[in-house]
């Protein structure tokens, strides 16, 4: 924090909270929150400052992590609508980066985060195809290192946002046509779980090529390409087809939120060169930063309901779009 | 569920000598079945414990398995068990005592789901529900019973559990139940045995004094065991932050909820009354929280705890009460938002996380009062405990 970005750069007091707060982040330890507050509460920033962008920025990431961490299959109607009153479109990056890295330890709980990105992308259909376009790039990034938990942990995700329609059924079809093209032990355990997590859905709406790689698992198997573990899975895999995969439903009814017509899907090739946009993970000094987060703000106003003045306040939202969603009905 | 190969490779047994070491599965030579069910459960390869335990289990020996928390000891001991029952027989075959009710359905919901193709019965008995169920369910025929001590001497003594086929009798968390509040309960039982009967015992720490206990029922026991030096959870970061004063733990919680990626997380009080105080403070702050302590009825710990594994809850705030052996999962983070008062309970509180060699975060709430505390438990496992770096998403 340089001298000429605060307000009032004589005061004794601000002048010690600063250089105890860059000693401290020097040192390399974690502030306890109530410590730091106490500190800045000492420092001044003026509003049009590259540091006050940078101290918003950091509350907005913190907040918007925060929420996905609570996110559970019953509470996801509540955190929709504290996320939108995040600005998501600044914060996408820090979005899709905090959902991915949820989902990745919590692969049981993949169709509640695609549930929830089903929900924001509906609104706000940027954040479904950043979040599509990072899973192909990591996921390829990790069948070609080998990595078989990580690309079984995108796969899930990649099904499950299939499954809720943000995702386009090729990508799985050209995923399933990479990994059955040369047959191993792990690319054809990866395809098997793959396609049960989606199958009700690709039965449905792709059922000759589903059809098709099931023929394709059936000579797998015959062929004995696979070890025997293998072949138990693929076996599995039959016998979720021949019960209509009925263990794995499209969507859950309670994680069905959106109306159809509503739904954005995105149909983004797994063969092309992606851009992941890394950069907007980290901190942008925005030349028009009042702009944007008015735009932002009337965006949410469109998207929660046209009386939300007080948009910091949950409570009084909350009773906004739940009234919106009285109407609707 | 995979297991971490690379720690699990380090860890290290002090085992007895002539102790064959299986990699795989198939190799064990078990029954179709039972391989489909263990393939089934997410299995690929044996851990350390499961490549040395289970063919000695199934050999018919004695033995005494200790691992750290995490490393598959459930399933080592299920394995063994169902590998040597008779699917012929409707009687039970193999009994397994645990001190906490959860434990024994957790052992029990593992049976089952390994034993899902070979139709076992496997029946948890339980103390703090009906016991006309019991008797119901016994009388049906339960190859396999996992229970606590109390209710199981019970069914014994009221002949509803007929122990004359008992081949099995497993104990898990030993040192539990051979301390004091179990120890004559379990004599009870184990006159109940037929002579011969194979002994189990299974823990993450066996202290001297159960060792020698251990050899009142156990006949030249074969023994894997790891190092206690080792038992300080390898594959779980310990940190710590100095929250300096007890008011200010609380926006430190939430803090950590701002920045880290926090699937499941148990936090740990030290009494009944701040676990409540915290679950209120928590739901206010929007949390989906569930809590757990000692006085509760056994429905209301059931129902808790099968929340908290579905994951619609994912923070489980309690007392030490739940800290032995209950295994979810998801759980990656473990905060100590007090330090526990005796230095056992450190261990059984931070081994809820990393289990199955994934890695996971213990974060203890240090005030100035406790640093001493902090040091002591530093110096008994002989491990380093890390200031919490200011960059959080850096730990998780």
């Amino acid at each position: 924090m340089s001298d000429d970005q605060v307000e009032d750069p004589t005061s004794d007091l601000m002048r010690k909270s600063v250089s105890e707060l860059e000693r401290l982040r020097a040192s390399g330890a974690y502030i306890p929150p109530a410590k730091l507050k106490q500190l800045l509460a000492n420092i001044k920033v003026s509003e049009g400052s590259e540091e006050y962008q940078k101290l918003q920025w950091e509350r907005l990431k913190k907040s918007i992590n925060g929420l996905v961490n609570k996110v559970t299959r019953k509470n996801i109607r509540e955190i929709v609508l504290d996320l939108f009153n995040l600005n998501l479109v600044r914060g996408r990056g820090a979005l899709v980066k905090s959902i991915m890295k949820s989902q990745e330890v919590s692969q049981e709980h993949s169709s509640v985060y695609a549930c929830l990105v089903c929900v924001l992308n509906s609104k706000i259909p940027e954040i479904g195809e950043l979040l599509v376009t990072r899973l192909i790039v990591h996921l390829k990034r990790n069948l070609r290192r080998k990595r078989k938990e990580s690309s079984a942990s995108e796969l899930s995700f990649i099904a499950q946002l299939t499954n809720f329609q943000v995702s386009h059924e090729i990508l799985v079809l050209e995923v399933l046509y990479e990994l059955l093209e040369k047959p191993t032990d792990d690319s054809v355990e990866l395809a098997a779980g793959l396609i049960v997590e989606c199958g009700a859905y690709l039965q449905e709406n792709s059922k000759v090529a589903c059809n098709a790689i099931f023929e394709r698992f059936r000579s797998i198997i015959t062929e004995g390409i696979v070890d025997g573990r293998v072949q138990l899975i693929l076996e599995k895999a039959f016998l979720s087809r021949r019960d209509d995969f009925k263990d794995h439903p499209t969507v859950d009814d309670d994680l069905d939120l959106v109306e159809e017509e509503d739904k954005i899907t995105h149909t983004i090739d797994f063969t092309a060169e992606l851009d992941p946009k890394e950069a907007i993970d980290t901190f942008q000094y925005d030349k028009d930063y009042k702009t944007n987060e008015e735009k932002y703000a009337k965006l949410r106003r469109e998207i929660l309901g046209d009386d939300d003045e007080s948009a910091s306040e949950n409570e009084s939202t909350k009773g906004t779009l739940e009234n919106g969603d009285e109407n609707e009905e | 569920m995979d297991f971490d190969k690379e720690l699990d490779n380090d860890l290290k047994f002090k085992t007895s000598k002539h102790v064959p070491v299986v990699a795989t599965f198939e190799e064990m030579d078990l029954k179709d079945d039972l391989l489909r069910g263990i393939y089934g459960y997410g299995f690929e390869a044996p851990s350390a414990i499961q490549s040395r335990a289970i063919m000695q289990i199934i050999s018919g020996r004695d033995t005494i398995a200790q691992a750290q928390s995490g490393t598959g000891k459930t399933a080592t001991f299920s394995i063994g068990m169902l590998q040597v029952i008779d699917m012929n027989k409707k009687e039970t075959q193999a009994l397994v005592l645990s001190p906490t009710r959860e434990l024994a359905i957790q052992i029990q919901s593992v049976v089952k789901s390994l034993g899902d193709y070979m139709n076992v019965q496997c029946h948890a008995c339980t103390g703090g529900r009906a016991v006309g169920d019991d008797m119901k369910q016994l009388s049906r025929g339960q190859q396999v019973v996992s229970g606590t001590p109390g209710r199981v001497l019970d069914m014994i003594n009221r002949r509803v559990l007929n122990t004359r086929h008992i081949k099995v009798l497993v104990m898990d968390e030993a040192d539990e139940l051979l301390g004091k509040g179990f120890q004559e309960q379990i004599y009870d039982i184990y006159r109940y045995l037929p002579p011969g009967t194979q002994v189990v015992v299974v823990s993450a720490t066996l202290p001297k004094s159960v060792l020698v206990m251990t050899k009142k029922f156990m006949n030249d026991p074969v023994k894997i065991l790891v190092k206690r030096g080792e038992i300080t959870l390898e594959g779980i970061k310990q940190y710590y932050i100095q929250v300096e004063k007890e008011e200010w733990k609380f926006d430190t919680l939430c803090d950590l909820y701002d920045s880290m990626t926090i699937t499941q997380a148990v936090i740990f009080c030290n009494t009944k009354k701040k676990v409540d105080w915290l679950a209120d403070s928590l739901r206010k702050a929007n949390f989906t929280v569930v809590s757990m302590h000692g006085d509760m009825k056994q429905e209301e710990r059931d129902k808790i705890m099968n929340e908290f594994r579905l994951g619609n809850s994912r923070v489980l705030i309690s007392t030490d009460v739940w800290a032995r052996g209950i295994d979810v999962q998801q759980v990656s983070l473990v905060i100590n938002y007090d330090l526990p008062t005796d230095r056992e309970s450190y261990i059984h509180r931070i081994g809820r996380s990393g289990r199955f060699g994934r890695r996971g975060v213990a974060v203890d709430f240090v005030t100035n009062e406790d640093l001493d505390t902090l040091h002591d438990l530093e110096r008994f496992y002989s491990t380093k405990i890390q200031e919490m770096p200011g960059d959080l998403s850096s730990v998780m």
